[in-house]
């Protein structure tokens, strides 16, 4: 089909141009490593974060040991004693009475972020770390039938003593208030994650260790710590409420700003510079004639048009890939992002490979092709700056089904910033449906776009004959 | 489609005031190797450009194929038709088996009538061996051949070829000149453009002379040489830039009223009813003999045809009405 096979010429002429490596890669690439080691390199990589605390729960009395359980005040300590890895406290924790008062504060940014905890936090933590030390004894007895065969009746008794604790059903829920979109924010959920996991974890051996003593059983086994805190981290559900934090003044250090803004906002530059590569490519072919001479053959406008599109989406999607890649390689990046990310990601490139070929049909039917190269440079860098100056104090305009739009969604970019951001964030926090509207409205502005391309390039560029 | 396959009635052409083609009037047979020979600026390639409808004419009419020109484009006929520009017309960052590929696939050529005709298109034009190589790594005038081998693809009954041979070197130029004939001899109907008079003499069935955007002569070489009495003529090359030889013929063109000449810089082109006279009377004159490097009668062709025709577009050293002498400015003829 002609129009892949233009596509692939297309894609080769691009890729065989010294300036395409230059500035479509050369360029990019050196602020992504600069930008990326400096974000390293000076900026503290954890620093202790403001955490609010509030706890409606009450404690429970312990059936195997008949002692009170006060599982909020021991989760509380975890909490407070835990240390990030430059020997820091991670958590300042203020206590809350009020779960209004604690999104105000997020709100203000006086806190990054909350912790809720349900009002059967106790029972529902306590059944949860019983039920898997019940688990690892099951384990643990299983294997002791081939090691003291002997013993079989003794080591079956136990077994059925466990069982009641087998049975005991467990649901936790814990919430988390903030503005998951904020890094320091993001951050601070994904250590309480983790500590929870290391809590219940480290509970399940406790309580393990109260069992085997009530079994009275002589013979020694060890647990698996690990395997007990892999299947915690499978049973607790969290809840994440979004606060935006909209009032205050946003003080994020350097390599959340990476994170947050720089690494897709380089990537989706990157993939309008490859807008450069096209203009010149289209200027040459208008100034040799052979544009005029492709028109005497069987290929039609939108053929040609066609071969464009595909072929700089393509070149966009390879530009995407390539500079996560290279992020990933850097360390600024993780590509164990949930699939309908990466999707939501790849369309992107997609369709912003269509706006920079669009762009590049617009510019070059005006433009001569040395000149537009750099104002497009010029263009691309301010659109992103102004998309990245949003995430300051940027006031939503209005608000319809539920989201928030500022006059910033007219700048094309913005959707699909958003959609990279937020795919990337995705894995724990953003919601799909919310990255799915932003992508839908880039779709929309890739359509309205390359309509306005299509027309103005045939109207100046694909007429045959000059009227002059 | 009848045998002509151009024809062209009274094309005009303005740029704002300036005519560039003026009551430009011509056909063009099936089969011919048909040039257009004018100096630069003549108005050769806006006329290439009207028939291969690049550009509109302010008026007049021509047809191509038997299509009116400004609906050829809509027509199966613009298929039938190819041209080579004064430019490379190739993709300079393809290599050549892409470029021509490429060609041969925008006009839906089948995979196995295209390796058949690319094969056959690398070897006829001396492309072997330099398929995987990228136009822009080629010569001068191996890019040429690439565009005339690309121009071929959909097997044109009629090909534009619009100066094929500037910036070539001789031997190049040679190269080329042999595939012109043999497109000539296999029946696809040339329109040729070009300054060069050995080009268009070796190779044209007819030739148009234009200049100024007017048809200036139209017919075979020998025809354009007969109609012009461009039978014999004196040719001298002096050693240097002089004058005296100049006031020589001056002073004998008193005597003999039908003597004409051209002046090139330091080469004398007479025409005369007593060439052997003149010329001996030169030969004795031992003051001029003296700077004299080359002298003889030769019969004249279409390049001294074509330069006393085009003398009014150069500097004149001296009104014609006392000598019509000419001196042609460096790099305005050859």
């Amino acid at each position: 089909m002609i129009v892949i096979d233009l596509a692939i010429i297309r894609i080769k002429q691009v890729i065989r141009s010294k300036e395409f490596y230059f500035y479509v890669i050369g360029f990019p690439l050196f602020f992504l490593i600069l930008f990326g080691f400096l974000s390293k390199g000076w900026a503290p990589t954890t620093k202790t974060l403001d955490i609010g605390f509030y706890s409606a729960d009450s404690p429970v009395v312990d059936p195997l040991t008949s002692e009170l359980l006060d599982m909020e005040k021991e989760f509380y300590n975890a909490l407070n004693t835990h240390q990030n890895d430059k020997g820091l406290k991670t958590f300042t924790l203020e206590n809350y009475t009020n779960i209004e008062t604690l999104d105000t504060d997020i709100q203000e940014l006086t806190i990054e972020g909350g912790i809720e905890l349900p009002d059967d936090f106790s029972l529902q933590a306590g059944n949860i770390s019983r039920f898997y030390a019940s688990l690892i004894l099951t384990q643990s007895l299983t294997e002791a039938f081939s090691l003291y065969p002997a013993e079989w009746f003794g080591i079956n008794e136990s077994l059925y003593q466990i069982t009641p604790y087998l049975e005991t059903s467990a649901n936790l829920i814990i919430k988390f208030h903030g503005d998951v979109t904020l890094q320091t924010t993001m951050q601070a959920y994904t250590s309480i994650w983790q500590i929870m996991s290391e809590f219940l974890g480290n509970y399940s051996v406790i309580h393990a260790n109260s069992i085997w003593s009530e079994l009275k059983l002589t013979y020694a086994l060890s647990f698996d710590l690990n395997l007990t805190q892999q299947s915690t981290n499978n049973t607790i559900s969290s809840e994440v409420l979004l606060i935006s934090a909209g009032t205050g003044d946003v003080v994020e250090d350097f390599q959340s700003e990476f994170f947050a803004r720089l690494l897709p906002g380089q990537i989706l530059q990157t993939i309008l510079m490859s807008a450069v590569s096209a203009i010149w490519l289209l200027d040459e072919e208008n100034k040799t004639g052979m544009l005029k001479r492709m028109k005497l053959t069987k290929l039609n406008s939108i053929q040609y048009l066609g071969g464009i599109l595909l072929a700089w989406s393509i070149i966009a999607l390879l530009q995407g890939i390539f500079m996560l890649v290279f992020a990933a390689i850097l360390g600024f990046f993780n590509f164990a992002i949930n699939p309908l990310a990466w999707l939501f990601m790849l369309l992107t490139m997609i369709l912003l490979g269509v706006i920079t070929a669009t762009i590049a049909l617009l510019v070059g039917s005006f433009i001569q092709a040395r000149v537009a190269a750099p104002i497009l440079i010029l263009f691309a860098s301010t659109i992103h700056m102004f998309v990245a100056e949003y995430y300051t104090d940027i006031k939503p305009a209005f608000t319809y089904a539920g989201k928030s739009f500022s006059w910033f969604d007219l700048i094309f970019l913005r959707p699909a910033f958003l959609v990279m951001k937020n795919s990337m964030l995705m894995e724990s926090v953003s919601g799909a449906t919310n990255v799915l509207f932003d992508l839908l409205l880039l779709f929309i502005w890739a359509v309205v776009i390359f309509i306005a391309g299509a027309i103005i390039f045939s109207k100046f560029k694909l007429r045959y004959a000059e009227k002059e | 489609m009848t045998d002509c396959v151009i024809e062209c009635k009274n094309i005009v052409k303005k740029f704002e005031d300036y005519k560039a083609v003026n009551e430009v009037s011509f056909e063009v047979h099936k089969g011919e190797l048909f040039t257009l020979l004018g100096p630069n600026g003549a108005g050769k390639t806006t006329l290439v450009k009207i028939l291969t409808g690049q550009l509109a004419a302010t008026s007049g009419s021509a047809k191509v194929l038997g299509e009116k020109v400004d609906e050829i484009l809509k027509s199966d006929m613009k298929y039938k038709l190819s041209y080579v520009p004064q430019e490379h017309l190739i993709w300079e960052d393809l290599t050549v088996f892409e470029n021509i590929n490429l060609m041969g696939k925008l006009y839906g050529l089948k995979k196995l009538e295209l390796t058949k005709k690319i094969e056959g298109l690398i070897k006829d034009f001396g492309l072997k061996g330099h398929e995987k190589k990228r136009a822009e790594k080629l010569s001068g005038g191996m890019k040429r051949k690439l565009s005339i081998a690309m121009s071929l693809m959909n097997d044109p009954l009629l090909l534009f070829l619009d100066e094929p041979t500037t910036g070539l070197d001789v031997h190049a130029r040679t190269l080329l000149m042999e595939d012109l004939k043999r497109l000539k001899n296999a029946g696809t109907t040339l329109i040729l453009t070009t300054h060069l008079m050995e080009e268009a003499e070796a190779l044209s069935s007819r030739v148009l002379i234009i200049n100024k955007g007017k048809v200036v002569s139209i017919g075979s070489v020998e025809e354009l040489v007969q109609q012009h009495d461009g039978e014999k003529i004196l040719q001298v090359g002096l050693t240097k830039d002089s004058d005296e030889f100049e006031e020589y013929l001056k002073d004998k063109k008193k005597s003999d009223s039908y003597l004409d000449y051209l002046r090139i810089k330091d080469t004398f082109f007479i025409k005369s009813t007593i060439l052997t006279e003149l010329m001996d009377d030169i030969m004795s004159n031992e003051s001029i003999m003296d700077d004299v490097m080359e002298i003889n009668i030769k019969r004249g062709g279409l390049k001294e045809t074509f330069l006393f025709i085009t003398r009014e577009i150069y500097d004149t050293a001296v009104p014609s009405s006392e000598g019509s002498s000419v001196i042609v400015k460096e790099g305005g003829g050859e």
